[in-house]
């Protein structure tokens, strides 16, 4: 993939989402090869790739493991003998980023989960990666945790960290990947995020749900034909503009 | 505050907190020492009083102390009780039945009273810093670098496990299973202490991976730095002074030098 895109893993429970993120920085190597930012991972350079890719684990009590806050985050910094300023400003920068400057005295068992989840994001944010690997970031969040995450997210990319997300929200994947790896053990699918989502029949042979607004337009052109739109609209925006071409 | 969380008043401003904590962990355990060795009852009694002085001096919530000094006491009682039965000797009382012994009623006070001393003396030593401040003095005191790991992770992830085991046992109670005596209990008990277990070690592997994924070899980096400041020389003084005081004073007791 390109640098500076934003890619989301689509695939069923079991698909190997989460074992082949653990392949991005070398925790888990198969047969083959993977490349990180044009260099092979290997074991001799095993703590430049780490230094380079952050990666967020899906449960962020795996992740946070210092007695507190403002220790974990300084944690990754700190192995990459980062010190003095430096690291006080990436501490100081991840933990606002997440928006958890207030609590970086507390210890993990003092936050909540949504809290904690952000938490995990800093932890590796810190670090200043150049490629940023999540694992459901945004699982069993509210509304707005999500909403800040996905923007969190997008920001991110725009600034040019390459990022590598396995979801399940696919209503959410429009607003943060450019890119969709859809995957069952193997890759079934690779493209750009309106393509894909728009294979309704491969995302329903996956047991994946299929995005609500392409759901609802896939619907609308059973009934009212396909001449208003060529593309399928994935976002709020062109589904206005579907939306208001179809009433006239 | 809840049993394990030792370090709830580590904020309150005290002589004991603003010590320098690897000052404070190595005069206070000699401290510890000196009265778990004593063999007269007063100077017993003594280290007694010197121990309340140091916890009243690191004033941490008396009554909660009193309510958490109250398990191991529990188990020191056992020995105070039983001694004057078995222990002998010549001085004995007799009362009903029985032949108490004056030396074993004495010896479980001497046992009680130091074990009293030792167990409030570790309050102002392990409640008066935050928990990972301690470890950290504590390495700063030499202790193996693995063994702090251990202490700081075991600490961490206690309460983790306690919400694990929670949650298991929430998930049996709306599963309605009640606990008795029986062989079914027991069986459906072992199997959730072994679930916890396999839990356990599996988030352990995940948690080595997310280290070793943010670049750790081994060590922990630590930020903490210590200064020792004159306040805490005198204090670490006056703390060990009165350890070997203690024992000199023990020393001219058992010899019958003082009375």
């Amino acid at each position: 993939m390109e640098r500076g895109r934003s890619v989301a893993l689509l695939g069923p429970n079991g698909a190997g989402k989460s074992t082949l993120l653990l392949h991005m920085n070398g925790i888990l190597r198969g047969g083959g090869t993977v490349k990180i930012l044009g260099r092979k991972v290997e074991e001799d350079n095993l703590p430049w790739v780490r230094s380079r890719v952050g990666m967020v684990f899906q449960d962020p009590d795996d992740q946070l493991f210092m007695p507190n806050l403002r220790e974990d985050v300084a944690f990754g910094p700190l192995n990459l003998g980062r010190s003095g300023p430096e690291l006080e400003r990436d501490v100081s920068w991840a933990l606002e980023a997440v928006g958890l400057e207030d609590l970086e005295g507390k210890s993990p068992h003092h936050l909540s989960f949504g809290q904690k989840k952000r938490a995990a994001l800093a932890t590796v944010l810190s670090m200043r990666p150049e490629v940023l690997v999540m694992d459901e970031p945004t699982s069993n969040l509210d509304p707005r945790s999500k909403r800040a995450v996905v923007s969190l997210i997008r920001g991110l990319c725009d600034s040019g960290t390459t990022i590598i997300t396995a979801t399940h929200d696919v209503n959410i994947v429009t607003l943060m990947a450019d890119e969709i790896l859809l995957l069952d053990k193997r890759v079934v699918g690779y493209g750009p995020a309106r393509e894909v989502l728009d294979k309704r029949e491969v995302l329903d042979d996956l047991g994946l749900e299929v995005p609500i607004l392409v759901d609802l337009f896939h619907s609308l052109k059973g009934c009212c034909g396909h001449h208003h739109f060529h593309e399928t609209p994935i976002t709020k925006e062109e589904a206005l503009e579907g939306l208001k071409k179809i009433l006239g | 505050m809840t049993s394990i969380d030792i370090d709830s008043h580590a904020d309150i401003d005290s002589p004991i907190h603003r010590w320098d904590p690897r000052a404070k962990i190595a005069s206070i355990l000699i401290l510890i020492f000196s009265v778990v060795m004593v063999e007269s009852i007063r100077v017993a009694l003594l280290g007694l009083v010197l121990s309340l002085a140091v916890l009243l001096a690191s004033r941490l919530p008396l009554g909660e102390v009193a309510r958490r000094v109250r398990w191991p006491v529990i188990f020191l009682l056992p020995i105070f009780f039983i001694l004057p039965f078995t222990a002998g000797g010549e001085r004995t009382v007799t009362f009903a039945t029985f032949d108490l012994s004056l030396d074993g009623l004495l010896l479980g006070t001497l046992i009680l009273m130091r074990g009293l001393a030792a167990v409030i003396l570790a309050y102002p030593l392990f409640a008066t810093s935050p928990f990972n401040i301690t470890v950290q003095a504590m390495r700063g005191l030499k202790m193996p670098e693995v063994t702090a790991q251990i202490f700081l992770f075991t600490y961490r992830y206690l309460f983790l496990l306690r919400e694990e085991m929670r949650s298991i046992e929430k998930s049996l109670a709306s599963k309605s299973f009640a606990k008795k005596t029986d062989l079914r209990t027991a069986r459906v008990i072992g199997t959730a202490l072994g679930m916890l277990f396999v839990r356990s070690y599996e988030r352990s592997e995940r948690i080595y991976r997310a280290m070793v994924s943010r670049g750790y070899d081994g060590a922990l980096p630590s930020t903490v730095k210590f200064e020792m400041r004159r306040g805490d020389w005198a204090k670490s003084f006056a703390v060990a002074g009165a350890a070997v005081i203690l024992q000199l004073i023990d020393f001219a007791a058992t010899q019958g030098m003082i009375i």
